[in-house]
């Protein structure tokens, strides 16, 4: 379960696709993603391999031309 | 680049099955084994009298044939029975597994909705022990890779 001090605001948008073990559906690569129901470890994961990404993460990226 | 230290058995691996493909029901402790074949890309070639070598084109990819071996059991809803219900009535079946287990960012594998093409049925010799088990081949177009999450 999520731990103390996450915030729960952060939204993600998927870089791959995923399959929602909450709402059981895929989620598209580009799609917003709720990772309310993960830890923070498995978000950090998530994040590192490279499958979610935080929307402002991805919006500085794409602000700075680094994104593909 | 280095050796991996991320190689896995295939022994935790978790399989699915759906009638509809939004629930899906965990046959785990029934699945033995999985296959999966066909599903090569066509291709073609010609030759020139220019060039030493062919032309190569490619066309679309052949159907993929997944086929599972299942202990058989013969309670209502168990897998055997799902599978005989789908074969029987022609009906849509998918499958997905997922060789780490299906835990949060592991890689999971669903097929398309596919159609059961060969079903067996019990069968043994009296001088065995082994528990029975039945193989059936799921025929699907497509595999699609997601992430768990």
């Amino acid at each position: 379960m999520r731990r103390a001090g996450t915030n729960s605001k952060q939204t993600y948008r998927a870089r791959t696709l995923v399959w929602h073990t909450k709402e059981l559906r895929y989620i598209q690569p580009g799609e917003m993603v709720n990772l309310d129901h993960l830890s923070n470890d498995e978000i950090e994961w998530l994040i590192k391999s490279n499958v979610v990404a935080p929307i402002n993460l991805e919006d500085k990226e794409e602000r700075n031309g680094t994104d593909n | 680049m280095a050796q991996t230290t991320n190689a896995m058995s295939f022994k935790s691996n978790k399989i699915e099955i759906s009638t509809n493909g939004t629930t899906y029901t965990d046959i785990s402790g029934f699945a033995n084994s999985i296959e999966v074949g066909g599903g090569d890309r066509q291709s073609g070639e010609a030759y020139t009298y220019d060039g030493d070598t062919a032309i190569i084109t490619t066309g679309k990819r052949e159907p993929i044939e997944v086929t599972v071996k299942i202990v058989y059991t013969e309670g209502t809803g168990d897998p055997f029975e799902m599978v005989r219900d789908a074969y029987e009535d022609g009906s849509a079946l998918y499958l997905r597994w997922s060789p780490k287990g299906g835990s949060t960012g592991a890689f999971q594998f669903t097929t398309s909705a596919g159609y059961v093409t060969t079903l067996g049925y019990p069968v043994g010799e009296a001088g065995s022990g082994d528990p029975v088990l039945i193989e059936f081949t799921l025929k699907c177009a497509s595999i699609t890779k997601s992430v768990v999450a």
